[in-house]
Order: structure tokens, then C-alpha cells, then sequence
């Protein structure tokens, strides 16, 4: 297991979360060396295992922890998917905000920390890919909107990936395309395929900046 | 059942309250951040038919002093009662409890008296509780502050007293004591179908041979057990690892029936791969006698095997709880059945 009592915890549904917020930390000025890291990630493998009552007010409670910052997919509703989050951290921040706003959320409580941020940008559908391609689009927007009319098109050809897992498909195709063809998101981004000053990976730095104070 | 507890001015706590309390409770933090003492703190405000609580809990942290008269007993040094450790008039700890919707306390302060022999001071130790019980006395105290003997009334039978099992376990002849008291009686029963959660194969218990060398030591003389699976009775040692221990948890949650049982360090002497058996003998044996536990660790096993316990029982409401003491916070940070399990699935530290 990582370090338990590491004071500031990032709380993400996944691997490819954890893997993506380094990198695009690194290319912001925030230091990420192997042994001294900045912020321990933990994954959960799912949503509903970060959801299950108890996991994240145990994380809240746990000695040593003075931050938390939490990071899921909205999936098909951002304020939705908040509610499940503050429902489990309202006894540990009984004034957590009701709605969430634009900016994500950050709050303290007794000298404890919450910050949660709902991909892509705490108002539209979507999840880690929606925000990702938007870094995408920052650079290369015509090949990114050709990537999208690859993915429809291939489904009338047969492709039969899902609906909810369109951006998924959207951004691994245009990751095809790039130098080293399907490299890895932390890659991209160190590469700059991935902006990691788009405006949108800029307002999810500066909450992630405030939260854990570097 | 306690639901909520206050502590005041009593030795290291200025202040500290411990809410949503359950059934089985277990205290954690570091090392002197107070868990014993909130274990006395409990059994004071429940010892007021059991003045000798006072003397022990004294006694056995050493803090006692050399008799004004040589060749009397040691007196117990009172001011390690209070936060402050000193003495004087007025001052006053206090132990609240809510039990049931119903407020007892303990007020324990330094009052004015009249000695009545040479050796008492002019101040007494006033002990008074309030609530649907009350009792009231005042102890002498000597003239160097030490709590005088004092005549006690005879422990009442059915004394709701919390029963204490020490960190260090139980003594032979105490342990042969309080078996002997429960024999031929419905909790002789109790304690053997406690000890089957253990060792199913266990039949009888009977003491035997107590050898009065092995009176105040911790030789595990003097209990044999017949199993099914033996012909001859066993010493209770040899039954293994972790058998003496269980036997005193059984005895003490035996009589402590319907009450409240105190156990400090509850994994001492015992490995990390009997402790969830441990967990399920108070478990079930605290569930079945209606006892509330108190019980502190420093071991992580013994959480994450109470987590293994939670996840098992399938009983509703806030039956086993954590409780993370730190002084400098005046209030425990309280985790329920979810939280603990969630704790050891994903290794998440709550001491």
C-alpha cells in the first residue's frame, strides 16, 4: 500500500485519472519527483467503490489527513453526480455548497480541506476524455473534429462501441494519429499533444493549485 | 447503553467528549493520548457503589505515597486525579454520562472538612454523583493530600460496577476467584459457549489444584478444561495460543452482564490471527448479555479484525464504533460500521 498518512489525498475513480494529473501538473510548475510526492493519488477501481457510505468519511477522518481533493466523471449529469459525492462528505463539511459551481468546489472545515472537482469542467456531461480532448482541440481542433466523424462513421460501418463511451473512442482514434501512435495520456501530454495550458486544463490546474496549495 | 460521555478536568483532559457511542466501542490514537484513563474515567462514574475503584486506579499506575504512619498502607497521591496534577480547595473534575436519555455524573472535588483525627486534614476528597442514583461522600485526606483508608461499604451483589480486564490480564487466583463464583450458576454456561466460539470442542470447565504459590503471579495454574476430542482433562494453557486470554474476556463479559465491560489493550498477548475470533467471542457474548465494551488498542490487527467482524454482522444501527483520541482536539473522532469497514478494505489509517 502507498503511504497512508500522507497529508494531502487526491481521490480519483481510476488509473488513467491518476495518470494524467502529474504530467499535467509537471507542465505547470508543480514539481512531481517519485519519492517526495506532492500529492498522494489514490485510485479506486470504479465509481461505485469511492461511493460505497463510508470510504470517502473514512479518507475524510483518517489521522494525518489535513487535504482531500476528490476528482470523478460527471458522466451523464454534473450536478448528479456532486450530490452522490457531497451526500458522503456533508457530515464531515456540513456546509459544503449546495450546488456545484463553475470552478469546482474547495472548502474548510477545522483545519481539514475538501476540494471536488467533476470532469470535464463541472458543468457539462462527459468525463476525463471530454476534458482531455478539449486539451486536444486546443492545438489540432480540425483533426480532432475528423477523429469525431471517423468514430460516427464507423459506426454505421459496424464499430460497436457505446454511446457514453463515444469520447473514449474519439480521443484513443485521434491518439492513433499523433507521433508515437497511441502513447499513453500521461505522453501526450508531456509531448504537448495534450495542452496543458488550453484554457481548460488551465482552470482545473488553478483548483488544483488553490486546493493543495502549491 | 452510554451514548455520550463527558470528561472535565480529569487527568490529562481538560476537556473531552466522545458521541455516538455503540455497543462495542474501541478507542485508538497515540501512544498517552488518554485511553486508558477515559477507561477509568468510565469506571468511576459507574463505581459509586465500588469506592475501591478509586484506590486501584491509583494504585495501579504507582501513584501512591509512603503512609504518614509508618506501617499503614501506601495512600493513594489524589491530585494525579486531576488535570494539573495539583490540589486545592474548589478544585473539581467531572465525568458525564447519557445513558438511555437519562444524565448521570460523577463530580469528584477538594471541599472543606473536619478532620477527626490527627493525621486527616482540614480537606476531603467529596465524591458525589448525581442522576437517577445518588451517592455522596467525602473521603479524608491526609496531611500530605493522600485519600485516608476509608471504610468501605461490602460490594453489593448485583453492584452495576464496569468490570476491568487490565492490560496485563488476569491473575491465576483472580481469574480462579471469579470462576468459582460463577459455577453451577446460568453464566458458568455463558462462559463455556464463549469459550466454543473459540474452540468448539470445548465440554466442561472446572478449577482444580489451585496452587496457592501461583496466587498473585500470571501462571495460567488451576483451570482444566475437558474438550470432546480428549479423553483427560487439559490444563486451560495448553488448549494454545491466546486460551487464558479468551478464558478472562469470557469471565469478565460473564460478569459483567448487562453492564458495561472495560478492556485495556484489548489485543495483549494475543496474535493477529486470533483476534477475529477474539472480536466474534465479545461480539456475540456482549450482544447475548447486553454489555457495552469499551476496549483500547495501539494495533492496527486489531482494528482491521474488528472491520472483519462488522462486515459479518449483519445486525442494524451503530452496534461497534472507532474512536480516535486526541488531547488537543476536545472531542473524539468517531467512526461507524461502514467507515471501519471501508478503513481496512482500503488500508486507510485510523489511529
Amino acid at each position: 500500500m502507498t503511504n497512508q498518512n500522507h497529508p494531502k489525498k487526491l481521490l480519483v475513480e481510476g488509473p488513467d485519472d491518476k495518470h494524467v494529473v502529474p504530467p499535467l501538473m509537471e507542465a505547470n510548475g508543480v514539481a512531481w519527483p517519485d519519492k517526495h510526492r506532492p500529492v498522494e493519488i489514490r485510485t479506486f477501481d470504479g465509481l461505485p467503490k469511492l461511493l460505497k457510505p463510508g470510504v470517502i468519511e473514512a479518507l475524510l477522518k483518517s489521522s494525518g489527513t489535513r487535504i482531500v481533493g476528490i476528482v470523478v466523471d460527471a458522466d451523464e449529469n454534473a450536478q448528479t453526480r456532486y450530490q452522490e459525492i457531497r451526500a458522503r462528505c456533508i457530515g464531515v463539511f456540513p456546509e459544503l455548497d449546495p450546488i456545484l459551481p463553475s470552478t469546482g468546489v474547495i472548502k474548510t472545515h477545522n483545519e481539514l480541506k475538501l476540494g471536488i472537482w467533476i470532469m470535464p469542467n463541472n458543468e457539462a456531461k462527459g468525463m476525463l476524455e471530454t476534458f482531455l480532448l478539449t486539451l486536444a482541440s486546443s492545438t489540432q481542433s480540425q483533426l480532432v473534429r475528423y477523429a469525431r466523424e471517423a468514430c460516427e462513421r464507423a459506426r454505421s460501418l459496424g464499430a460497436n462501441y457505446k454511446n457514453v463511451q463515444m469520447d473514449k473512442a474519439h480521443i484513443r482514434t485521434w491518439l492513433a494519429w499523433q507521433d508515437e501512435p497511441g502513447a499513453l495520456f500521461g505522453t501526450a501530454i508531456k509531448s504537448g499533444s495534450l495542452d496543458p495550458k488550453s484554457s481548460e486544463a488551465t482552470a482545473f490546474v488553478a483548483w488544483f493549485r488553490n486546493l493543495f496549495e502549491f | 447503553m452510554i451514548s455520550d460521555l463527558v470528561i472535565e478536568g480529569f487527568r490529562g483532559f481538560e476537556r473531552m467528549e466522545l458521541h455516538e457511542l455503540g455497543r462495542i466501542n474501541l478507542l485508538v490514537g497515540t501512544n498517552n493520548c488518554g485511553k486508558t484513563s477515559i477507561l477509568e474515567a468510565i469506571r468511576l462514574l459507574r463505581g459509586d457503589r465500588d469506592p475501591a475503584a478509586i484506590v486501584e486506579i491509583l494504585s495501579s499506575r504507582g501513584e501512591s505515597m509512603e503512609p504518614q504512619r509508618h506501617g499503614t498502607s501506601r495512600e493513594p497521591d489524589v491530585r494525579y486525579l486531576f488535570n494539573g496534577r495539583s490540589l486545592e480547595l474548589g478544585r473539581q473534575l467531572r465525568i458525564t454520562e447519557d445513558y438511555a436519555g437519562q444524565s448521570r455524573s460523577l463530580t469528584m472535588s477538594i471541599a472543606e472538612r473536619t478532620p477527626a483525627k490527627p493525621e486527616e486534614s482540614s480537606w476531603g476528597l467529596l465524591c458525589d454523583w448525581q442522576g437517577a442514583r445518588k451517592t455522596s461522600f467525602k473521603v479524608p485526606l491526609s496531611l500530605q493530600g493522600g485519600l485516608m483508608p476509608m471504610p468501605l461499604p461490602p460490594r453489593p451483589e448485583s453492584a452495576a460496577t464496569a468490570i476491568v480486564v487490565p492490560a496485563n490480564g488476569l491473575t491465576a487466583a483472580s481469574a480462579i476467584r471469579q470462576f468459582e463464583s460463577l459455577v453451577l450458576t446460568p453464566k458458568e454456561g455463558i462462559v463455556v459457549d464463549a469459550l466454543r466460539i473459540i474452540e468448539p470442542d470445548v465440554e466442561r470447565l472446572a478449577t482444580k489444584g489451585a496452587d496457592w504459590r501461583l496466587r498473585d503471579t500470571h501462571d495460567r495454574g488451576g483451570i482444566i478444561v475437558k474438550t470432546s476430542d480428549c479423553e483427560e482433562p487439559l490444563p486451560i494453557g495448553s488448549l494454545g495460543d491466546g486460551m487464558w486470554r479468551m478464558f478472562g474476556l469470557a469471565l469478565a463479559l460473564a460478569s459483567a452482564d448487562g453492564g458495561v465491560l472495560l478492556i485495556d489493550e484489548v489485543d495483549s498477548g494475543l496474535h493477529f490471527q486470533v483476534m477475529e475470533r477474539m472480536w466474534k467471542l465479545i461480539n456475540e457474548t456482549s450482544r447475548r448479555l447486553s454489555v457495552q465494551v469499551f476496549a483500547t488498542t495501539h494495533s492496527r490487527d486489531a482494528y482491521e479484525s474488528l472491520a472483519v467482524i462488522a462486515r459479518e454482522d449483519v445486525s442494524e444501527g451503530s452496534e461497534i464504533t472507532i474512536q480516535r483520541i486526541n488531547r488537543a482536539k476536545g472531542k473524539s473522532i468517531s467512526f461507524n460500521e461502514q467507515e471501519i469497514i471501508a478503513a481496512a478494505e482500503h488500508g486507510i489509517e485510523v489511529r
